[in-house]
């Protein structure tokens, strides 16, 4: 799995506008926007108000992951690691290039090390970010002369790591869900924009399915339909959030009657990771290869 | 216990589309390639050529039948597909990498060894372009690539689909003296396609003939052009010529060439053994017929497969 990993890390590192453009816009965005928040406060004191410098702290640096995972704004957010997924399993049809890797390796560990791949991209990038971030702000608060507070007392660090893995861990994960259905989309279309149309469709829809839901119900005269929401990832994905940041279910009144356990959440979401990777190697596994 | 076979067949079919757009590519063809071999693949355009390399590197699935490499299922023991090389139709690389890393990738899936990079770019005559993008190679350079992708893994078996497509005159005589190379001397099997005829008539040791999903003719080379020789003779007057020989050989009306509208010589051409040639000039010397030339001429591979195929064609 290593030289399967090493290989499409020298693609995907080699393809100056996969990598470049689609994974590390999100670290070099921010250092775009943070070298304009430092110059701007040293020119203008307006700038500490504009960008909210004001009260400051260095603990929200774990935000930088609601880009993929808050709804509406990850719909944005999203969109150029659905790219990047759809140019990496369709950018093989479109290249002629599974027939040469084919023959050479298992159908499974190519795939994975797609997804594998992928997953060290993102955490690199949004790690990255996070970084840029965090000495973005507190070099902009120094200039202006402000706290950057809580001090680092082992404590704070502690926490803010936990509440950082927690954060990362639930967007990497709700993003991965979608990203399967873009890979599935691109082996299914065999081309990178049928992957990226479907990708960003499924980003919009899942988080809405309690809509469908409610007018299932309303169609079959069945409030219990309804409760088909409990399935969704979005929706269990919030609720390990909210069971593991205040210990209790989230509540979806009036929507859900009931609450819904962590240990079912996470078996759910388990579920849908294991369901749509699953999905893409059955679905590779039983393909023709003819381009 | 490890097989003499490098590719076995069995009654392998693939069909193509549902319902109404069905294409049936392959209709149940059996195949043995020995090892150590070089064996020519043959056939029209849309016969199956390609429909059948692919079953065997099993990037596509059969509808029925099996492919057997050196004695293992390729779709139960993919493994065994490590020990071959290919190039299936036009070799095809991604664009943005250069030659060399193109060759690493592949080196990195196959768990192939990399340090034989350098070595296999110099023996296809690309050590000068490593650094390049491929996007900027020739179809011939691409080609070229392709031949030392082919042969990343050091395997037993090539599967090679076309491989002087796109070469000059010299690189492709020295391909055929690469693959000739390696199989006499390291007994290595390659499974060669090619519509170049003249091509596989030099440098394979059988061949098999595909026309319409279906295997028409196979055997070794001078197996199937052997009783094909053709006899030329040149004769006065052609008239009692023909007459004569009519009595002992079968001659169709398409082998009598009246040399001009005037003049009463001309040419027959008789498709016999050359062994028959003492027999057939004391026939004509004892009729009083004259003889100006007699030449013995074996039938081409070309000719032979434009025959095969043709019958087949009349057949269907």
């Amino acid at each position: 799995m290593i030289k399967l990993f090493r290989a499409e890390w020298k693609k995907t590192a080699n393809h100056r506008w996969l990598a470049g453009f689609l994974i590390w816009i999100f670290p070099v965005g921010a250092l775009a926007f943070y070298t304009i928040v430092v110059v701007a406060t040293i020119f203008s004191e307006e700038a500490i108000e504009n960008f909210g410098l004001n009260g400051a702290v260095w603990t929200d640096v774990s935000n930088v992951w609601n880009t993929l995972s808050s709804y509406p704004g990850n719909v944005l957010g999203r969109m150029p690691i659905l790219a990047f997924v759809a140019t990496l399993f369709a950018g093989e049809y479109e290249w002629g290039t599974w027939k040469n890797i084919t023959p050479r390796n298992s159908r499974s560990a190519l795939i994975l090390a797609k997804f594998l791949t992928l997953g060290v991209y993102v955490v690199l990038a949004f790690a990255a970010m996070s970084v840029i971030v965090g000495l973005g702000n507190g070099i902009a608060t120094s200039i202006a002369g402000l706290p950057y507070p809580p001090a680092a007392t082992g404590a704070v660090v502690g926490e803010f790591l936990g509440d950082y893995v927690l954060r990362a861990g639930l967007a990497f994960v709700s993003t991965l869900i979608v990203v399967s259905f873009a890979a599935f989309a691109a082996l299914i279309t065999r081309k990178i924009v049928g992957g990226i149309m479907i990708g960003f469709l499924i980003s919009i829809i899942e988080p809405n399915l309690w809509l469908a839901c409610l007018g299932l119900s309303k169609l079959f005269n069945n409030p219990d339909l309804i409760e088909l929401y409990r399935f969704a990832p979005s929706f269990n994905i919030g609720n390990i959030n909210e069971w593991i940041r205040f210990n209790h279910a989230l509540d979806m009144a009036p929507i859900l009657s009931t609450h819904v356990s962590l240990g079912s959440s996470i078996a759910v979401v388990a579920l849908w990771i294991v369901g749509s990777i699953a999905l893409v190697l059955l679905l590779f596994q039983r393909q023709d290869i003819t381009s | 216990m490890q097989s003499d076979f490098a590719i076995q067949i069995e009654n392998l079919s693939k069909t193509y589309g549902k319902r109404s757009k069905r294409v049936q590519a392959l209709r149940g063809i059996n195949l043995d390639v020995q090892r150590g071999q070089v064996f020519g693949f043959l056939g029209p355009n849309g016969a199956g050529k390609t429909t059948t390399i692919r079953l065997i590197l099993d990037l596509i699935r059969p509808s029925q039948g099996s492919v057997c490499v050196f004695g293992k299922d390729v779709r139960r023991q993919h493994d065994v597909l490590r020990n071959v090389g290919a190039i299936v139709e036009q070799a095809t690389f991604y664009p943005f990498l250069t030659g060399a890393k193109n060759l690493e990738v592949i080196a990195d899936v196959g768990d192939h060894d990399v340090k034989r990079i350098p070595e296999l770019l110099d023996s296809v005559g690309l050590s000068n372009q490593v650094d390049k993008r491929v996007s900027s190679y020739s179809t011939g350079m691409r080609q070229r690539l392709g031949l030392a992708a082919a042969l990343l893994g050091d395997p037993q078996l090539l599967i090679l689909d076309e491989p002087t497509a796109g070469l000059d005159p010299a690189g492709m005589h020295d391909v055929r003296t690469h693959l000739r190379e390696l199989v006499d001397r390291e007994q290595k099997t390659v499974f060669l396609s090619s519509h170049l005829l003249a091509e596989v008539e030099q440098v394979c040791d059988r061949v098999a003939i595909i026309h319409r999903g279906e295997i028409i003719r196979k055997g070794k080379v001078g197996d199937l052009l052997r009783g094909h020789t053709q006899l030329r003779i040149e004769v006065l007057p052609l008239d009692t010529a023909k007459q004569v020989l009519e009595q002992n050989w079968e001659i169709s009306p398409a082998n009598v060439e009246q040399a001009t509208q005037t003049m009463e010589s001309g040419w027959i051409t008789l498709i016999t053994s050359a062994a028959e040639a003492p027999a057939i000039v004391r026939c004509l010397v004892d009729a009083g017929v004259d003889i100006f030339q007699l030449t013995s001429q074996s039938k081409t591979l070309e000719a032979y497969f434009l025959e095969a195929t043709e019958e087949a064609s009349n057949n269907d």
